[in-house]
């Protein structure tokens, strides 16, 4: 029964949510019953709206993600085995760091349009400080005295930042793509939205206008579990490329 | 030709704008085949010295020749054994022993040397265990198998048993006299445990303030029992040469 632990506390919830709508203790306008939003999410299914939505979102994440990542991994590889590089970076990342990307959004929409680059810039500014960041201080501080064990057994500087470095701060490295993931759909989502043509974000901003919150609560649900699972999928990953933490949770007395 | 010549070594560090000297003109050769021992107190230079031995730091004045040699590449010539295992948290046991080295795994005899080495270290059960999951001494035993896959002719060991309980270190150390019995290695052994000192070396350095006090031979035979008057007479000898030098400061040694 250990398996049902997770599920219980959204199952409650949508016994209670039913319960309510049943009894008629909620406005079907403004909290519309599970039922009727059953019926909206096979709707938009069947009429071919849900899926293309979806796809779009998550397309948009996934290619933004990696154009990202190609450029924020390198550079934070770069940053973190570059100490004076870091003062001189120091005051303009912290202050990029705390503008929400959604401030940045404005702009973005007049440089860009509100078509498919606003949106990849949007996910750039999302993802790019957890990845660069969580790289370059993962490699900033993997351990000087594993440098010593390569350079007594004759490695190069790239063999050391390849065969020690990266590893040893693969762990902060995964924390910092968790992030990003995590970070670039939320920001996408908010970008479309204030302006888009597609995806998850658009499909809820056109439901507000045509007053469907069914549709507006299928759209919630669609992003929080593609959300969850695009975490869950990341997890499952990174013990499998981490195998020496994953023994130590697994195996913690030995 | 000795296995390491060292002649007229300084080392100076700069701290605080002002030279802190870690070593003041050293001169020591170390045969061949030969197990050495440096004992001294914290700070008298015993670590600086083994990291110039291995190229890790740069003399300031004076040369280090290695088998005849000066200057890189060392990693055919030496190994390192320190004080913390210095273990790859990502690696596996068997994988760290072979870590930089994996090429020879390739090779049958390559391959029979690891398993060798495994067994003789009591390892071959722990070979596919990560570093987090091991004791304290079987990691120091892991680091050790690293440096004994390498096969270089010198290797140099800095207090690797330190961190380790009593028993341990006990056990250790006779699995090392073993080793250096059964494999022709030169041996540099830095601790500040006399009695370790006199266990397992055949000559003892004694260092002060970046200076080698005094040279000590220990003529006992190897396994060596530390109840015997011949450990005992070295024993004191060590001490007194090590207290000659406490007469200019008070501070009590820890024996």
């Amino acid at each position: 029964m250990r398996w049902i632990k997770p599920f219980l506390a959204p199952l409650i919830l949508l016994a209670v949510w039913s319960l309510c709508s049943w009894l008629g203790a909620l406005n079907d306008f403004l909290l519309p019953s599970p039922r009727k939003v059953c019926k909206a999410a096979v709707e938009l299914y069947s009429s071919g709206v849900l899926i293309p939505n979806i796809l779009t979102s998550l397309l948009r994440v996934v290619i933004g993600f990696l154009l990202t990542v190609s450029l924020a991994f390198p550079l934070g590889i770069i940053v973190g085995l570059n100490h004076s590089a870091q003062e001189y970076l120091n005051i303009p990342l912290e202050f990029l760091r705390n503008i929400p990307p959604l401030a940045v959004t404005p702009l973005l929409i007049l440089w860009f349009g509100i078509g498919e680059i606003s949106k990849l810039a949007v996910i750039f500014l999302s993802t790019f400080f957890p990845v660069f960041l969580n790289t370059a201080s993962g490699v900033a501080h993997s351990d000087t005295k594993l440098f010593e064990v390569g350079r007594i057994m004759g490695l190069g500087n790239i063999q050391i930042i390849r065969r020690i470095i990266l590893p040893s701060s693969l762990p902060s490295i995964l924390t910092g793509l968790r992030l990003g993931l995590g970070f670039s759909w939320r920001a996408l989502i908010g970008a479309e939205l204030l302006a888009a043509a597609s995806g998850l974000g658009y499909m809820i901003i056109e439901a507000e206008q045509f007053a469907r919150t069914d549709i507006v609560i299928v759209g919630i649900l669609c992003i929080g579990t593609l959300g969850y699972t695009m975490d869950v999928v990341f997890r499952h990953v990174s013990i499998l490329v981490l195998p020496w933490q994953k023994e130590l949770r697994t195996n913690a007395c030995h | 030709m000795p296995a390491i010549e060292i002649s007229g070594i300084t080392k100076t560090y700069r701290l605080n704008g002002s030279g802190f000297r870690a070593l003041n003109n050293v001169n020591i050769t170390v045969d061949h085949g030969s197990f050495v021992t440096v004992v001294g107190k914290s700070g008298c230079g015993k670590t600086t010295l083994l990291r110039l031995l291995c190229g890790l730091e740069q003399p300031t004045q004076g040369q280090v020749r290695l088998c005849g040699t000066s200057g890189l590449p060392l990693e055919e010539k030496v190994g390192v054994v320190f004080q913390e295992a210095r273990l790859m948290p990502w690696l596996t046991v068997e994988k760290n022993m072979s870590f930089g080295l994996e090429k020879r795994l390739e090779v049958d005899t390559g391959r029979g040397r690891l398993e060798s080495i495994l067994a003789m270290l009591n390892l071959t059960a722990f070979r596919n265990a990560y570093p987090s999951q091991i004791s304290g001494g079987m990691a120091q035993r892991a680091a050790l198998g690293r440096t004994l896959y390498a096969d270089s002719d010198i290797i140099l060991m800095d207090e690797p048993f330190g961190a380790l309980d009593a028993f341990t270190r006990r056990k250790l150390q006779k699995e090392l006299t073993q080793i250096f019995i059964e494999q022709a290695k030169t041996i540099v052994f830095v601790t500040h445990d006399v009695d370790e000192a006199v266990y397992l070396g055949q000559r003892v350095l004694v260092m002060d303030s970046g200076m080698i006090k005094a040279d000590i031979p220990v003529c006992l035979e190897y396994p060596r029992a530390t109840l015997s008057d011949g450990f005992f007479t070295t024993r004191e000898t060590i001490l007194s040469a090590i207290e000659e030098d406490d007469k200019s400061d008070s501070v009590q040694l820890e024996v």
